[in-house]
């Protein structure tokens, strides 16, 4: 667990020092250089140029640093929506509780994927909605988070209703606090680390649900690099260049395993604090 | 237990038509409607030649009205005309059906092949090195992203190495099982990467559960050895969960599926629908992805009929 989350701090940190490393080597991740395209990692270039000459190195980072704020952004919104409904349902019981879960259970078992692919071709111009947003990057974290609700909200109701009839909660109720304020400050502050796992482990699917949208060409949008897109490039050249395929593929396959260790990690030490 | 088919089937019924209704309203914001072409197509038509159109495809309409339209004409075995294949939808469907059902079952029976036996090698002693190194395996299993994994084994098995096609259902003009053959195997074998981790996982939590029960003890006591009580009576107690699993699991076998097929140009219902969404074809998009929602919540009630039909400790509640 230290190891997962010492790996995802540099890893952060090199993506988030990516212009600061561009400046110290004297590169720069748009600087296209023609005569110079396809090289192979070492030399001038740590790790190669990509099809237009531009550092690999950089780019990789730069499309860390968009896939990164993506995974964790997106993980944060479903978090955010996951424990809305698991809490509320949790909480409220009866109908309201057996609609949401019905719906939770609906939504986990359809085709993700390809309903995604359909919300993320939506033209927003039709809407009559402003549609420039760099490489769409919140709109992405918007997509994803809208799927990937369903792990926070089972843990959040579950949780919830092992809170819900404890004493603190009956003597709170008896003095007469109303539903939100009861929700907000004895639930919610109970509910947390569970919920805080969980959404943990959702960052790794996040992180592979944008690389896959971007991939395919309907995530992040280019010359905006993410570890998703840099591959849908490169796999026209797989076998002149391979090097530009392998290198961002094991970037996210890193930070999926560490951020799904670190959840397991932090699952574990909660599960043996619970039986303490 | 029939009043519990009925309930679980309407409500898989209703989520169904939800999700039909919001994939119509979304498909029509795709960009580029039917008319958008041909108006770049034709310098010469005019507004009035627009809205005549218009009117003929019934896109002046409002979205409801469309939607009703739609459904009346897929109820009655009418899902349209795909522009892509200029074919009716229903005639494009077929082979992509059947390619991916194949690449399913093919992913689906070896992804069980491997997990069943690791499973049990990983539950007979847990915590012990072979026991994480299992685990480890099905770790990665779906922590990596399917594309790479794809393009990884098309760059070593079909470029480095050249033993297998890097893509397509058959080779062209060679329709031979043998062909079809050789063509599934790194899909498939891709797609079961992906997914035996999830089976791997859940068989041997399922195991490391039912082998503390007195059927157990009863098993060593009368003499099996502990891989054989393992084998013969945990195992099938612990394929019950695994049912729900497996079903549970479509819907994201089905977005591998896509990836895969995309990758490897293999013609199933995942790059239909990736072309169509590509191609702004409404109505083959619209019909596969109903289809791929349809069979996804299909193979959900089953799975919970199919659970209390093999597990008779199980009792609805109606």
């Amino acid at each position: 667990m230290i190891l997962a989350g010492g790996t995802l701090a540099l890893l952060a940190a090199l993506c988030l020092a990516a212009p600061l490393i561009a400046a110290l080597l004297g590169l720069d991740g748009t600087q296209v250089d023609l005569l110079n395209r396809l090289a192979p990692p070492g030399g001038d270039h740590l790790l190669g140029t990509d099809e237009l000459g531009r550092d690999y190195l950089i780019r990789l980072l730069e499309g860390g640093r968009v896939s990164l704020l993506v995974g964790l952004g997106g993980a944060l919104a479903a978090g955010v929506i996951g424990t809305f409904i698991g809490v509320v349902s949790g909480y409220a019981g009866g109908r309201l509780d057996a609609f949401l879960m019905r719906l939770t259970d609906v939504v986990i078992a359809l085709p993700i994927l390809p309903l995604l692919l359909i919300v993320a071709a939506v033209d927003l111009g039709k809407l009559g909605l402003a549609t420039n947003d760099g490489g769409g990057a919140l709109r992405i974290i918007l997509i994803v988070a809208l799927f990937g609700w369903t792990t926070v909200a089972r843990v959040a109701r579950a949780t919830t209703l092992s809170v819900r009839r404890r004493t603190y909660v009956l003597a709170a109720e008896a003095l007469g606090a109303r539903p939100p304020r009861i929700v907000a400050f004895h639930i919610l502050p109970n509910v947390a680390g569970p919920i805080i796992v969980a959404t943990t482990l959702t960052i790794g699917t996040v992180v592979l649900t944008e690389s896959v949208l971007s991939f395919l060409g309907l995530g992040i949008q280019p010359p905006l690099p993410s570890w998703g897109n840099l591959l849908s490039g490169a796999q026209t050249l797989l076998a002149q260049a391979p090097h530009l395929a392998v290198l961002p593929g094991l970037a996210i396959f890193i930070t999926v395993v560490a951020f799904n260790l670190l959840g397991d990690g932090l699952q574990a030490r909660l599960d043996r604090r619970r039986r303490a | 237990m029939s009043a519990y088919l009925v309930r679980r089937s309407a409500e898989a019924l209703v989520a169904f038509v939800i999700v039909s209704v919001l994939v119509f309203a979304l498909v029509g914001l795709m960009p580029g409607d039917p008319l958008d072409l041909q108006l770049k197509g034709d310098p010469d038509i005019t507004t009035a030649d627009v809205e005549r159109l218009k009117a003929i495809y019934g896109l002046d309409r409002p979205l409801w009205e469309r939607y009703a339209a739609w459904a009346r004409g897929a109820l009655s075995g009418n899902l349209g005309f795909s522009r892509l294949y200029a074919q009716p939808v229903t005639a494009v469907l077929g082979d992509p059906i059947l390619n991916t059902v194949v690449l399913l079952g093919a992913s689906l029976v070896l992804g069980l092949a491997i997990a069943l036996p690791l499973a049990v090698a990983a539950a007979a002693r847990p915590g012990s090195p072979l026991d994480l190194g299992i685990n480890l395996f099905a770790f990665a299993g779906f922590s990596v992203p399917s594309f790479w994994l794809a393009l990884l084994m098309i760059l070593f098995f079909a470029v480095d190495l050249g033993w297998l096609p890097s893509g397509g259902v058959h080779a062209i003009g060679d329709d031979s099982l043998a062909s079809r053959a050789r063509h599934l195997v790194l899909p498939a074998l891709t797609l079961t990467v992906l997914s035996t981790g999830i089976y791997l996982r859940f068989a041997r939590g399922a195991l490391l559960e039912v082998i503390g029960e007195d059927f157990m003890r009863t098993a060593r006591a009368k003499g099996l050895s502990h891989i054989g009580a393992l084998v013969h009576h945990a195992l099938p107690n612990a394929l019950l969960p695994l049912v729900t699993i497996v079903a549970l699991q479509l819907g994201t076998l089905l977005s591998g599926a896509l990836v895969v097929e995309v990758v490897f140009a293999y013609r199933g219902m995942g790059k239909l629908i990736f072309d169509a969404i590509l191609a702004n074809d409404y109505n083959l998009a619209m019909a596969a992805l109903l289809l791929a929602t349809a069979l996804t919540l299909i193979c959900n009630v089953l799975a919970d009929v199919a659970y209390g039909w093999l597990d008779p400790r199980i009792r609805y509640g109606t």
